[in-house]
């Protein structure tokens, strides 16, 4: 992308002083929308691409403040307590007078400019840490033009760039951003493409195409296979990714286990979704340890 | 290579083991038993410096003030008791029992008189005391010093406008100076104390004493002056002998064989210093630790520093070690034990000021690290070994700061973040570069700017200096109280600012930024008198000839330190309190009454007297307006321009000894008091609620990340800011786990800088913290906690995962 306006998009959170996400100190830019509707996905709040409202029901009392500052009327109260009613506007007036801070406003449009300047303001951390800029969700491809746009911008300080992604893009449309990564995190959650659907809503056909493509245009890449108990960690599923990775990836590329947790959870009722893993039991060390000795008798290369 | 280049690179290699990056480093027995015995000896009053010191001058009512000051000290050296301990190595201490803490009548005796009964039952920092202890003070003690003392002098002196401000008001504080001695002072270890050892120090006041003509005025008081010098060297020597003595009659009892060698080593060790120079490590440690019971008996005050130990103790370790009599354990567990030295005794003070400096912390800094004079990198095995010594023995004291300059060795800086993690909030970590820029401001020649090591809590310091270095505290709170307020306070109403204009007459931001900065310049006006009247009293009242043998200068000069005797009189520092509250408080008006008017400036001061109470949404607001601390522009240039006024206008002014003021923006708990004095702000925060030290944010204000605290910060222009300047961070335990952690931790204090700012340290926070949080989010919106891969804000996060994050940092934490 060389003509035209610079792009803007809606993004969700940009988080500096990000440790986990790629080596060193890193600021994360979280893309709004995903093609996937992962049952235990910790960010449900990402999965529109567009801006929304959220609300924590635990957190209000119920004052009415809001009802008062609402510009579009909509914020009336219910029977019990005071939801977001579909008119929202997501304007986010709301927010400033909430006493509870129950309010919050998940997605903002930002033109590409104003990201930049976000990453601008810890430059000096990312350079002095050998850390960068890393492109997280949501999912980041599904918003080709600005995560093409920002890779080119960002590529050349010589900030390590990494991009997490669940691997279900169209290739020509990011081919030119992939190929500016220093890394990337790419998500396989099953091999079974029919347990992938109904686990995430789509098959896994792409994911592993892209997978392949990534591998062969010898981008360096890290697999993550978010372990959910008794729906992917099964001993058939973990030969079959070993495999795949092994053979398909590069013996070299490691394997990341992302232990499943109940720490988003919280965030379905205020965006109105619904929880489908309700009293799943989160994973134990113990239990991720196991795992991870199999994948390596497997002959996986398991980052720990 | 020589022996000594061979042993360096040995050294080398042996700095990484010296403080390990896995575990937390053990100590030996000996350290174990000391540490457990002096956590089971409770603070005392102890009376026994105050009684032989009343006496002597009872005795000497015709001396000068500065030879009677020597007399009463060489009185209190020849006899107060000499105690040994069970298994120390280091031994003296400045009192009667393990934890005393002594009272210097001469100075101020009639809030110990008014305390008294309280001491044992007060919340911050009580002693125990004892009927017969308090009888005598008030028989013997008080009776004489009525009417003699610092304090009546100085209150009968100081104007009395200055006096309606500044005494027991909370709004300009300096009665650390005038109810304590000041303390604030740093050894030449390496060129007077150990080059020449007290008996050397004795001879040339001799004569010095014997080539004068005392036919004038200025010869007539180097007359007393060296007259002094002599009585002070005689004093510390009768101490060592004393000990020495002590030590050799206890090892005539000794059954234990081993403890009665180590006895007959600390007899030999006590016979040769302090009045001789050091021969070895040993000696030279226990030297050092005579000067500091000497500094405790002259002054029982605070920031009694030990400036840079890795460097004038290195070459006796270098020496013993080619010899083969010191081994690094040896040397290690010495260290340990003046830790623990320091650590015993106890600055008695009164109620207020413990509510200034919580803790019983006496702020004897100790710096390692950093340039040489000859600005080459200083960094030795002893850098290390004090880092060890830090978490091993983890007292409360010294103090321990680090030196960090752009090429010291990357090992040093991870082995400083690694202690960090511990959660003691040692060390204090600073860049050197700005340390010797702030120290060149002042007029330090660039040798000894670089040479500089810290004075109590973060002011850049030298042992060639004499400073009041926190000589008054100013509530930038209050600046802001009286501008909203008409001058007025708002805990009683009492005019203590400027009339400058009712909330409704301010037409503009402008108008009201302007009376803001009326108020702060009559409180920097008052801080000055305040100090020069202070300065003047000490310097007729509380001679330092203890102290000026120590301070480069005052010997040569036959001058005392309290008379300007040192060889670089640097300008007392005024300490700002409040820069981010005044800053935020300025930012929500500017936000809520003028930018985007949904209050009035009365109205909004109608919502601040009540206490907000009926005014929550307003309050919500409020509080969300910017915040200083989050790398916001507009705010943070508030803090700034504030910062830069508060310096310029204390520059315009000099103290005592014509040496211009400087600033500072430093901690210790000063935020607190000066809080209690401050009605509700328009920043949203609670009438008496807390303020905010140094340049930190307001606790619970910076909920964006570390990075952006550290951006804030060093917008400020640091290096103008003679006096220090202070940062404090908290971490959660989980975001300092890994070496990737470490690492990473060592970028931020090296980008935050390279932006120019001068200090930093971290607090880890614990469990209990998280609990405390759940209950009162609103004063804890800034922890960050590790929550699965990304980090999150404690607050933000319900219920459940709250407790889920409670429950595992009851393990994280180390």
């Amino acid at each position: 992308m060389t003509q035209g306006d610079p792009p803007s998009g809606v993004i969700f959170d940009i988080q500096r002083w990000s440790t986990q996400d790629g080596p060193g100190i890193r600021t994360t830019i979280f893309f709004k929308g995903c093609p996937l509707r992962c049952a235990w996905c910790c960010n449900p709040e990402a999965w529109s691409l567009q801006p929304q409202l959220g609300l924590f029901q635990d957190k209000c009392h119920g004052c009415g403040a809001c009802l008062r500052a609402c510009t579009q009327g909509v914020a009336r109260p219910a029977a019990a307590h005071i939801r977001v009613e579909a008119a929202c506007t997501a304007c986010g007036v709301c927010l400033t007078v909430c006493p509870q801070g129950a309010r919050q406003l998940f997605g903002q449009h930002m033109a590409a400019e104003a990201i930049l300047a976000e990453v601008e303001r810890d430059r000096v951390f990312q350079r002095r840490s050998g850390g960068g800029v890393t492109f997280s969700g949501g999912e980041p491809t599904s918003q080709p033009e600005l995560l093409q746009y920002l890779a080119e911008r960002l590529g050349g300080s010589g900030s390590p760039l990494v991009l997490e992604t669940c691997g279900q893009f169209s290739w020509s449309d990011n081919k030119a951003a992939l190929g500016l990564m220093a890394l990337v995190y790419f998500d396989l959650k099953h091999m079974d493409s029919a347990a992938h659907e109904r686990l995430t809503g789509v098959g896994n056909a792409l994911i592993l195409e892209n997978a392949a493509r990534i591998a062969a245009a010898g981008i360096p890449m890290s697999v993550r296979l978010p372990l959910i108990p008794g729906h992917n960690d099964d001993n058939e599923n973990l030969a079959r990714t070993a495999l795949f990775v092994t053979g398909q990836l590069g013996a070299t590329v490691p394997i990341e286990i992302l232990p499943y947790h109940v720490l988003g959870r919280h965030k379905y009722p205020a965006i109105g979704a619904r929880y489908a893993l309700e009293g799943l039991v989160p994973v134990s060390a113990d239990f991720l340890a196991q795992t991870q000795t199999k994948l390596e008798a497997l002959g996986a290369r398991v980052s720990r | 290579m020589t022996t000594a280049e061979m042993l360096e690179l040995r050294n080398k290699a042996q700095m990484r083991a010296v403080l390990p990056a896995e575990g937390i480093p053990v100590p030996t027995a000996r350290i174990k038993r000391l540490r457990e015995a002096w956590k089971a000896a409770e603070p005392r009053l102890c009376i026994a410096r105050a009684v032989l010191y009343t006496q002597s001058c009872r005795e000497h009512g015709g001396d000068s003030p500065i030879v009677r000051s020597a007399r009463a000290f060489q009185a209190v050296c020849a006899g107060l008791p000499v105690t040994l301990f069970p298994d120390e190595l280091i031994v003296g201490i400045p009192g009667a029992e393990r934890r005393s803490g002594s009272v210097d009548p001469e100075l101020s005796w009639q809030w110990i008189e008014a305390e008294l009964d309280d001491f044992q039952s007060r919340d911050q920092d009580p002693y125990l005391v004892t009927e017969a202890q308090k009888a005598r003070l008030r028989e013997e003690i008080f009776p004489f010093w009525k009417g003699r003392s610092l304090e009546e002098a100085y209150l009968a002196r100081l104007p009395e406008e200055t006096a309606w401000v500044t005494v027991d008001t909370g709004v300009v504080d300096n009665d650390s100076k005038w109810r304590s001695y000041v303390g604030e002072n740093t050894p030449d270890f390496q060129d007077i104390v150990f080059a020449k050892g007290f008996a050397g120090l004795l001879a040339e006041a001799r004569e010095r004493l014997a080539a004068l003509e005392p036919t004038n005025r200025e010869q007539l008081a180097k007359l007393e002056f060296y007259k002094a010098a002599i009585l002070s060297c005689e004093g510390i020597i009768e101490l060592g002998r004393r000990y020495a003595q002590e030590a050799a009659r206890l090892a005539g009892l000794e059954r234990d064989l081993k403890r009665k060698m180590e006895l007959e080593r600390i007899a030999e060790v006590c016979q040769r210093v302090p009045a001789f120079p050091p021969r070895s490590f040993r000696e030279a440690l226990q030297m050092l630790w005579f000067v500091q019971v000497g500094r405790v008996l002259a002054e029982n005050a605070v920031a009694l520093n030990l400036g840079r130990l890795d460097q004038y103790l290195y070459p006796y370790y270098v020496e013993d070690v080619a010899k083969g009599i010191l081994t690094p354990s040896e040397a290690q567990e010495l260290l340990d034990c003046l830790w623990i030295k320091l650590s015993e005794w106890i600055w008695a003070v009164s109620a207020n000021t413990a509510r200034f400096f919580a803790g019983y912390s006496a702020f004897q800094n100790l710096t390692v690290g950093g340039r040489r004079p000859d600005g080459s990198d200083g960094t030795t095995i002893l850098s290390y070994m004090c880092l060890r010594a830090a978490a091993e023995v983890r007292t409360h004291q010294p103090n321990l700061s680090v030196r960090i300059h752009a090429d010291c060795p990357e090992e040093f800086l991870l082995a400083t973040c690694r202690l960090a993690r511990f959660g003691m909030g040692f060390p204090a970590i600073h860049n050197d570069r700005t340390g010797t820029a702030m120290l060149l401001a002042t007029g330090l020649s660039p040798e000894d700017a670089r040479d500089w090591s810290n004075c109590g809590c973060v002011v850049p310091h030298s042992r060639k200096i004499g400073e009041w270095t926190a000589a008054a505290n100013i509530n930038l709170g209050s600046a802001l109280e009286f501008a909203l307020n008409d001058g007025c306070s708002r805990l009683d109403g009492r005019r203590l600012g400027l009339a400058t204009g009712k909330p409704s007459s301010f037409k503009s931001f402008d108008e009201l930024k302007t009376a803001f900065f009326m108020q702060l310049a009559y409180l920097v006006k008052q801080a000055s008198i305040a100090t020069v009247v202070a300065q003047q009293v000490h310097s007729e009242l509380a001679p330092r000839p203890f102290f000026s043998l120590l301070v480069a200068g005052c010997m040569e000069q036959g001058r005392d330190l309290s008379q300007g005797g040192a060889k670089y009189n640097v300008g007392a520092v005024l300490t700002g309190i409040g820069l981010a509250d005044a800053a935020n408080s300025l930012e929500a008006v500017r936000t809520l009454v003028f930018e985007h008017p949904i209050v009035t400036l009365p109205a909004l001061c109608e919502a601040l007297d009540r206490d907000w109470e009926g005014h929550g949404e307003l309050r919500a607001m409020a509080l969300k307006c910017s915040k200083y601390g989050n790398d916001e522009e507009q705010v943070d240039r508030l803090a700034v321009t504030i910062s830069d006024f508060f310096q310029k206008e204390i520059r315009s002014r000099c103290d005592w000894f014509g040496s211009p003021f400087n600033s500072a923006f430093m901690g210790i708990s000063n935020y607190l008091p000066a809080g209690s004095v401050v009605g509700a702000t328009p920043d949203g925060r609670r009438a008496w609620s807390p303020l905010t030290e140094g340049c930190s944010a307001h606790a619970g204000t910076d909920a964006t990340s570390p990075t952006a605290v550290m951006k804030s910060a060093a917008k400020l222009n640091h290096e103008s800011h003679s006096g220090g300047t202070l940062l404090n961070i908290k971490f959660s335990p989980g975001a300092l786990k890994t070496d990737r952690d470490i690492a990473n931790l060592a970028a931020m204090i090296r980008a935050y800088f390279e932006l120019g700012a001068f200090h930093v340290q971290f607090n880890v926070f614990s469990k209990e913290t998280l609990t405390a949080a759940q209950s009162n989010p609103e004063e804890h919106q800034d922890l960050l906690v590790r929550v699965a891969g990304y980090s999150a804000r404690f607050v933000t996060l319900s219920k459940d995962v709250q407790n889920a994050i409670i429950a595992r940092t009851s393990y994280e934490h180390l």
